[in-house]
């Protein structure tokens, strides 16, 4: 097809030149530094012999051979980018000067070159016949025009399309190569040509053809972030490298596209895939993976970056609005912004786990999730949503230091909380799983073990809250002592946060389990922690208390604890003459009041016979000590479930079998852990008191008197 | 005695390989296209520079990961070397499976 006028007076072939001068910049970076990878692999025959060391020459060789073709791509590139350039720059003079000439005598101009003459003069007293013979001279030289300005037209095509080939002829040494296929080809070329706007358009306004569905569908596969992206993300990372194409077309895209197109194109793709079309599950997985990319705030181009409000604005509205009851909506309203956000949901759960949200967006679907559930009236009806937004929103964990760290923190995490979660709070334990990983820091500077435990703090302050300023739930609105309402859900037949979301309880521990000297008051600046601070012994004791709701929660934060205990047990009986045994004991006294505080509480709150409490408490002793034992013999430590309970199973049976030294015949923790040097207490041994509560939310001032004597 | 590794230099050489891979790395082949699809509406020249951009952009991204990877690998040989008394019987393996 041949240019048109219009288009051509717009061309500015210069921008050939300087992607050229780019691509040749980049070969000589290229060369560069492969010469150097070589010399550097060649030089180490003097130092590394064998044929282990002939390989390592021989691999650096041939990546290197790899790469040059790419360096010779770029570098032929390059000239046909520049010589292209020169070329159409030629033609364009000669057809603007031309056309330019032509309509400054009043000549115009069709698309297409088509010359029209302007109407003749009839000033100085032309008679009908000179205006005759002006309109047949006027029409001779535009229809010399059309031929000349056509003629410009063609060549400027031909120079294009010339300039076109050798482009395409400078990188087929590279296809083949680098993971480079025929479709990997085509799907750039079809990026390349296509316009975002256009295509979101389309999808917006609905009726789409199926080959259109296909190219749109191939180029948000093309956009994908590399291994080496998704690796960065991962650990915290920056991404500034997204190909500019890519990211204006995706954010172009679904900005046109709005909710409307992108939930359409989803559901085609579902049924697609769920057809049999494997092709359709990826381009599936790339439409919701391209919308945790635009709203990252931590990817970009190098000159801008994802976020939020990047995204549709009838998206954010949706994500920062529905999902929950309103005054001012109608039921057809709410049912249809429910269906909204269920098909969202469905749509971002397909996006693949290395991608994350941005920190904003992240926030907004946990706080979305908090209002679907909330207002969930049915048996559970809105789980499945809840947690596929969840799986989503706390993959960002600066997401979650933002929100639990928030005022927000417990409007939203309450009802969270509280939900009978289909999955056992599987997902949302997803929010406090990262914690364990990030917890011990590696110094001043490191804002995640910072963030980590902030984090946990925040947590640990809501679970352990007896009178919050403001509403933490529409449910039950009246109440707000966390405390208590964990310990007997409303609309859970007076269930415990363990019984409801076992799962979750046993994340929530494993967030725990880093900081329990923390919660034993002991000072951060003593600790490998930072960001959690210390906890006073009647806060805390209601943490491990609410924790040992769920027995496998309880066996994680107590065993640790006990573990804590041990190891400062250990400590003293290998130095005891040191100056810090005292403060060790403290120590241990703390930690153990702290797990028989928490295990007298719970059982408590369970309202059992006299002889059935001791039971449980024997128990839940029996299983901490079990799971002290398997964390000082290294076989799980801060892991969260499934993995610390399902590594250190081993190890626990090796510790039951000993139990006995620990928990006496009336399942009481015994003072002393028989170790092979036994501790020799320079001062008094802590006090273990046993107190019991009669319920759950009174005060457990006074359960340990030694921690809060020190606190 | 004939020196056969020297595992100091073998982590220069880890040290250097790596860094060559992050210089790779930062190679941009499609940073100076973006503007090209707007240039010049109507032609072919400008979207097949951008697509050619995102393929080199492919080719320099793999280099710069295999580099890594062989700079990854010299550094497991180093750390095997190091515990090992006599190089000759080295072995080269992670996993079950040969470093080189």
């Amino acid at each position: 097809m041949t240019v048109t006028v219009s288009q051509a007076k717009v061309w500015r072939p210069e921008e050939l030149a300087t992607a050229g001068a780019q691509w040749q910049a980049n070969a000589e970076s290229l060369e560069l530094e492969l010469s150097s990878a070589r010399r550097a692999g060649d030089s180490s025959q003097h130092y590394w012999e064998f044929s282990a060391g002939d390989a390592m020459r021989s691999q650096v060789t041939s990546i290197a051979t790899d790469a040059y073709s790419a360096v010779d791509s770029l570098t032929l590139g390059a000239t046909a980018l520049n010589s292209g350039a020169q070329i159409i720059r030629s033609w364009l003079d000669a057809f603007l000067g031309r056309a330019n000439a032509a309509e400054g005598q009043l000549f115009s101009i069709a698309d297409d070159g088509v010359v029209s003459p302007p109407p003749p003069n009839p000033l100085g007293g032309a008679t009908p016949a000179d205006l005759l013979m002006q309109m047949a001279a006027l029409k001779r030289q535009a229809n010399l025009l059309t031929v000349m300005i056509q003629a410009d037209l063609r060549n400027l095509t031909n120079a294009d399309s010339t300039t076109t080939d050798a482009i395409s002829r400078a990188f087929e040494g590279i296809v083949g190569k680098f993971g480079i296929d025929q479709q990997r080809v085509d799907n750039t070329a079809s990026l390349a040509n296509s316009d975002g706007t256009s295509d979101g358009t389309a999808f917006r306004n609905g009726n789409v053809p199926p080959e259109m569905f296909n190219r749109v569908g191939a180029i948000l596969t093309t956009t994908a972030l590399t291994p080496e992206q998704l690796a960065a993300i991962e650990r915290g990372e920056p991404v500034s490298d997204l190909p500019q194409v890519n990211y204006d077309y995706l954010r172009n895209f679904y900005n046109a596209a709005g909710k409307d197109g992108l939930i359409e194109l989803s559901q085609t793709l579902r049924e697609q895939e769920l057809a049999g079309d494997a092709d359709a599950g990826r381009r599936l997985d790339a439409l919701a993976n391209g919308i945790l990319t635009v709203s990252n705030e931590n990817i970009g181009t190098g000159t801008e970056t994802g976020g939020f409000d990047k995204l549709p604005p009838d998206l954010q509205d949706l994500i920062t609005h529905g999902g929950g009851s309103a005054p001012e909506l109608s039921t057809s309203e709410f049912i249809d912004r429910n269906e909204y956000m269920k098909d969202l949901a469905f749509l971002l759960g397909e996006s693949n786990p290395g991608y994350q949200p941005g920190t904003e967006l992240g926030v907004e679907l946990d706080k979305a999730a908090s209002r679907i559930v909330e207002a969930d009236t049915g048996i559970g009806a809105q789980s499945i949503v809840g947690q596929k937004l969840l799986e989503v929103g706390t993959r960002n964990e600066t997401s979650t230091w933002e929100l639990v760290t928030s005022p927000d923190r417990d409007r939203t995490l309450i009802p969270l909380l509280e939900y009978g979660w289909g999955d056992d709070g599987k997902a949302l334990g997803g929010m406090f799983d990262w914690i364990p990983g990030e917890a011990i820091s590696a110094g001043p500077e490191d804002i995640s073990a910072q963030r980590a435990g902030e984090t946990a703090r925040g947590l640990a302050d809501l679970l352990s809250s007896t009178n919050s300023d403001s509403l933490l739930s529409s449910i039950d609105s009246g109440n707000t002592n966390a405390v208590s309402r964990l310990f007997g859900i409303a609309g859970a037949g007076g269930e415990s946060l363990g019984d409801v979301n076992p799962l979750l309880t046993q994340s929530i521990a494993g967030a725990m389990a880093p900081y329990v000297n923390n919660m034993a008051g002991m000072s951060e600046s003593s600790l490998p922690t930072s960001g959690f601070g210390q906890m006073g012994p009647v806060e805390s004791t209601r943490v491990f208390a609410l924790l040992d709701t769920d027995p496998a929660a309880g066996t994680i934060l107590n065993g640790e604890a006990l573990r804590q205990a041990s190891a400062y047990q250990n400590q003293i009986a290998l130095d005891p003459e040191s100056d810090l045994s005292p403060r060790r004991m403290e120590g241990v006294g703390r930690l153990r009041s702290l797990v028989e505080g928490g295990i007298n509480m719970e059982v408590a709150g369970r309202e059992l016979s006299a002889a059935d409490a001791e039971q449980s408490r024997v128990n839940m002793r029996t299983a901490a000590f079990g799971m002290g034992q398997a964390g000082i013999a290294g076989a799980c430590s801060f892991l969260p479930p499934p993995f610390g309970p399902a590594l250190s199973t081993g190890v626990y049976m090796t510790g039951s079998a000993i139990v006995t030294d620990f928990v006496g015949p009336g399942g009481k923790l015994r003072r002393q852990i028989s170790t092979t040097r036994r501790p020799h207490w320079p001062t008094r041994p802590p006090r273990l008191r046993r107190h019991s509560l009669p319920h759950p939310t009174r005060h457990a001032v006074g359960l340990l008197p030694d921690a809060r004597d020190h606190a | 005695m004939t020196l056969i590794v020297d595992v100091a230099q073998l982590r220069g050489l880890r040290d250097e390989l790596s860094s060559r891979s992050a210089q790779i790395a930062t190679i941009r082949t499609a940073r100076a296209v973006g503007g090209l699809k707007n240039a010049m509406p109507g032609a072919n020249s400008g979207p097949m520079a951008v697509s050619r951009a995102l393929l080199a952009s492919d080719a320099v991204g793999v280099t710069s990961e295999r580099i890594s990877n062989t700079a990854t690998a010299v550094e497991a040989s180093a750390v095997i070397y190091e515990k090992t008394e006599d190089d000759n019987t080295a072995d080269l393996s992670r996993d079950g499976r040969p470093l080189w």
